[in-house]
């Protein structure tokens, strides 16, 4: 009894000698505004640097966009904010999302071609080349299918932007990877702090603030544009090709390439439009299963096509020129092939030289030359 | 679109009066409309109709209506499509592989005499389903009752059918050319069918406003499906259309002849606008 009494004493006296020996307390956080580096023992009064909220962003719509459509399809859960938008930005530039830092998004989506590849296809980094064009990235935000690729395989803006990162064609990395590179870099988690308000990063944060720019890809002051609000005639040939674009017994290209008000000049939807008698490429039909979606693919935008040569999901033609020769008098029969050719047994519409010249000058309209040079799309380092 | 209002009967009288003093040959065709003119020989679009809303009527019901689809009798799903297994009236075997079509303006009649109009559209898609189902919107009550039947405008009324109007219809790309009398689409059918070289032919059955040289003309027509019935409770009132009776009656269709190219053919057009009143029938009425 006694003895435990001595040890209880001594154990006090050890503690209250601790105590008393005042060990420096502070801040030990070295990322901390008030870091003390002689503090040994942190007493939670670390102080850090309050990153603002990210402030929202509201697409503005061209005239003609805003006019007719409806409004932005924007997920709930990615809403637009400048940070974001700035983030998705940078890294739509950024080579470390493949894994040997040489490719980025804009390798094969250039600026220049209306965000698409002027290669018939685009090579990734091991000098693979893939099957499919790319396809041009514009007005997106008014895609309400919100399916994406000529197939339309991914959902979303944000699922599309999953797959080049680790496709072996294209950028050949690992999520992983290409995170730990971003997470190591001295700029993006500071980034992604003020986009997202988390300095950690994963795929999910990247997807979302690369879809966020590419929402800001609008295109939609082209000089038919500047037309529909009144700002300019056209020429007699641009108009009589605009009547042969509208006309059912003339072109009949409206049905799938949008009118004045469908300015996003797509259905944005899944057509077989007779180029081959057979396929060596199911298209659609490779996603969904279904034999009657063979051979069909996701319809084009018409808008920038002065910029986004070679056409067609395998880019098989060179000139605008040979698309309007395809519809004309080039049509092969399939089973799936697309009700709205017309004459598919003589090849098509059989434009005489004089439409199709006049077509090609309306198509020429639809040219945004703003969108090619917009310096809040180019590389911002 | 406009919206729902109750028309009273001093401006009715009005409008009668105004009608009358006008050319005889014009004048509202709608034996339903309060201001039906038995000599008007052509449609001018001002017919109007005595209408209640049923708002703030507590004691009235929901209703919604149902789309459903045949041919001749056997339904038409969208998993129905790209067969050639349909044999139309002159004997073709055709395929469908696209139907959207457009239906607005519904008309619920009463024992009493008084319409319900409804005012709206239906944009009917067979790649999105739920399309099939209409709701009439929520704040509206419609009176608990006899009814002598159902009605609904085939595409727009001249009033309604304004290019550009509406966004989800520009965006779904329905608008109907300029040059053609502008508005919108009223139907898009399309399909393949064996031809007479037996060979597989595309055709685009597209229907809206008739053009011929330039001069325009409304090409909508009023559907009016006459059955009793009593509305108790909320309900669901299915209507049927029988796909077949666009190739049949009164002009039994030559694809062959008629497959393409159909929009800018007034005579196509309106023999669409003839075979289309006996498109629809009114189903069950589930409440």
């Amino acid at each position: 009894m006694n003895y435990n009494l001595i040890l209880v004493s001594l154990l006090l006296s050890i503690s209250l000698f601790n105590s008393s020996c005042r060990k420096p307390k502070g801040c030990t956080d070295v990322t901390a505004l008030n870091y003390d580096v002689n503090a040994e023992k942190d007493d939670g009064t670390c102080e850090y640097e309050v990153i603002p909220a990210p402030t929202p962003y509201t697409l503005e719509a061209p005239y003609t966009i805003s006019q007719y459509l409806p409004a932005p399809s924007i997920p709930n859960d990615n809403p637009l904010t400048n940070e974001g938008i700035a983030l998705g930005r940078k890294l739509f530039y950024e080579e470390k999302l493949s894994a040997n830092n040489t490719i980025s998004c804009a390798s094969c989506h250039k600026q220049e071609n209306a965000f698409t590849d002027d290669a018939t296809f685009s090579v990734g980094i091991d000098g693979i080349a893939g099957n499919r064009n790319s396809m041009p990235l514009m007005n997106m935000a008014w895609d309400y299918g919100y399916q994406f690729f000529w197939d339309g395989r991914s959902i979303g803006l944000e699922g599309q932007a999953f797959e080049p990162v680790t496709n072996p064609i294209e950028m050949h990395n690992t999520w992983g990877s290409a995170v730990s590179e971003l997470q190591a870099d001295d700029k993006y988690p500071e980034l992604f702090e003020r986009a997202f308000g988390t300095n950690v990063i994963d795929s999910n944060l990247v997807v979302k603030a690369l879809a966020q720019f590419e929402r800001t890809l609008i295109s939609g002051n082209s000089k038919f544009d500047k037309y529909l609000k009144g700002h300019l005639t056209l020429n007699p040939s641009e108009l009589s090709g605009y009547n042969i674009f509208m006309d059912e017994s003339g072109g009949d290209c409206f049905h799938c390439h949008g009118d004045p008000y469908n300015p996003l000049w797509t259905d944005n939807l899944y057509h077989n439009n007779g180029l081959d008698a057979s396929f060596s490429d199911l298209g659609r039909g490779a996603v969904t299963g279904n034999p009657s979606d063979n051979g069909k693919f996701k319809t084009p935008s018409l808008r920038n096509l002065l910029y986004t040569a070679p056409y067609m999901h395998d880019g098989r033609f060179q000139t605008i020129d040979e698309v309007i020769n395809h519809y004309s008098i080039g049509l092969q029969y399939s089973s799936t092939i697309d009700p709205l050719m017309k004459n598919v047994s003589t090849g098509g519409v059989q434009l005489n030289p004089q439409d199709r010249a006049d077509l090609k000058a309306f198509l020429l309209t639809l040219t945004d030359e703003e969108f090619v040079t917009d310096s809040r799309f180019s590389d911002p380092d | 679109m406009k919206n729902t209002k109750i028309i009273i009967a001093g401006i009715i009288g009005l409008s009668l009066a105004f009608g009358t003093t006008s050319c005889k040959k014009k004048g509202c065709t709608d034996a339903d409309a309060t201001n039906y003119d038995a000599n008007a020989k052509k449609d001018d679009g001002t017919c109007e109709f005595d209408t209640i809303t049923g708002h703030g009527d507590h004691n009235g019901v929901h209703v919604m209506m149902k789309m459903e689809h045949n041919y001749g009798g056997s339904s038409v799903m969208p998993a129905d499509f790209d067969d050639l297994k349909y044999l139309n009236d002159k004997g073709t075997t055709h395929s469908i592989t696209k139907l959207q079509y457009l239906i607005s303006d519904f008309v619920l009649y009463k024992a009493d005499g008084d319409s319900i109009v409804v005012e709206g559209y239906n944009f009917v898609d067979f790649d999105n389903t739920n399309s099939f189902a209409y709701s009439f919107p929520t704040e509206m009550h419609v009176p608990i009752g006899g009814y002598t039947g159902v009605g609904f405008t085939w595409g727009f009324d001249e009033a309604d059918n304004t290019s550009g109007t509406y966004a989800d219809l520009n965006v779904a790309s329905w608008s109907w050319p300029a040059m053609i009398g502008g508005g919108y689409h009223f139907m898009k059918l399309e399909g393949k069918f064996i031809d007479s070289n037996t060979d597989t032919t595309a055709f685009a059955f597209h229907n809206g406003t008739a053009s011929n040289n330039g001069n325009h003309e409304a090409n909508h027509f009023y559907v009016k499906l006459n059955q009793s019935f009593t509305l108790s409770n909320d309900a669901s009132i299915n209507l049927n259309m029988d796909l077949s009776e666009w190739f049949k009656n009164p002009n039994q269709w030559d694809l062959d002849a008629l497959h393409d190219m159909l929009m800018p053919n007034y005579t196509v057009q309106k023999m669409m606008n003839a075979n289309g009143r006996s498109v629809f029938s009114l189903g069950s009425i589930v409440q």
